[in-house]
């Protein structure tokens, strides 16, 4: 089975996430070979899981205010700041990766584990979906299966500004946000806290470690896939009926 | 009234519910947790209306059953437990 790759860009939120289901549609029906792409979010957004409140894991007013774009991915799994972070995904037929979930994961995130070890970060995984350094987090990691086709994706933290990210994302308890912001810092790492390498690298780290052992090709979208993702975009993922869900 | 947990070794699971005569009346189920496929979690929201508390867990197992779904991050158990607090 070959592989595509498709090399790093840049999207808005609705385009990228519009993207990732296009690929898995064309997976589908076998009109795309299974693919790796790697991705940037332009402006800065917000995703939120498939089952989360909107309106209790995001400061909408805020978002606005500083042009950050909030969308709904159709994965399961935590709020995102896509600030300055580098996302992957990756999408083939369900045959080709462990029929246990929690296994498939562990799989994949075993390629951004390697990829970190190259760069001289020790990184492991931890269930259900996380990746930690020294036990603290570094990459968050969401997939779905659906027609047979496996879509993970995931993001890896270049850099990160825990002030930054709760000013969109909301607390719990608004009263604690300080000691909570300050409980995240400690949680939350970031490939630049661990070693000083440019962005460039740690894509071509990745693109190394998720190819290993693939028979691959470097490529692009189809035409079809990029009308279906622009349909999607403004049919579902710019819509606030999407969005705003649940 | 919503009730959450940090399910223990699984994920965020968030119950907001209201509750008529000792049945629930509305029901959303959120958080971080996953659900394959995904449109499974409507079909659990709308089997529970009219349900009592105690029978919530099977409930959400038999859809999760019949649809083939899997819920990963916390279980149907999960589920009725933080009903059952919601309701009092």
């Amino acid at each position: 089975m070959k592989w595509r790759v498709i090399p790093y860009q840049e999207n808005d939120a609705f385009f990228n996430m519009a993207i990732d289901e296009a690929v898995s549609e064309a997976v589908g029906s076998g009109e795309s070979p299974a693919t790796i792409r790697f991705y940037g979010w332009n402006p800065r957004a917000v995703s939120i899981g498939y089952f989360q409140s909107l309106a209790r894991e995001v400061d909408l007013a805020e978002c606005r205010r500083e042009g950050v774009d909030v969308v709904r991915r159709r994965t399961g799994g935590g709020a995102v700041f896509h600030d300055s972070e580098i996302t992957y995904s990756i999408i083939g037929p369900e045959s080709m990766f462990p029929k246990d979930i929690i296994a498939s994961y562990k799989e994949v995130c075993g390629a951004l584990i390697d990829a970190l070890g190259t760069l001289g970060i020790n990184a492991e995984f931890k269930p259900i979906n996380d990746i930690t350094v020294g036990g603290k987090k570094i990459s968050g990691n969401a997939q779905t299966r659906r027609a047979g086709v496996l879509l993970q994706h995931g993001t890896l933290l270049y850099e990160v500004d825990v002030e930054r990210m709760f000013s969109v994302l909301r607390v719990p308890d608004e009263k604690i946000k300080d000691k909570m912001i300050a409980s995240v810092k400690e949680r939350v790492t970031s490939i630049r806290q661990q070693k000083g390498v440019a962005r460039e690298e740690v894509l071509r780290a990745l693109t190394d470690s998720f190819t290993r052992g693939k028979d691959f090709q470097e490529g692009e979208l189809s035409r079809k896939e990029i009308a279906r993702a622009m349909e999607l975009a403004e049919s579902r993922y710019g819509k606030d009926e999407w969005n705003n869900a649940r | 009234m919503i009730v959450q947990e940090k399910v223990p070794g699984g994920k965020l699971l968030c119950v907001e519910a209201e509750f008529s005569h000792g049945r629930i009346a509305r029901i959303r189920i959120t958080g971080d947790f996953f659900l394959h496929p995904e449109e499974t979690i409507d079909e659990i929201e709308r089997a529970l209306v009219g349900s009592d508390a105690e029978s919530v867990a099977a409930k959400v197992a038999e859809v999760l059953k019949r649809n083939n779904a899997q819920l990963i991050g916390a279980t149907s158990d999960d589920i009725g437990r933080l009903v059952r607090r919601a309701s009092v």
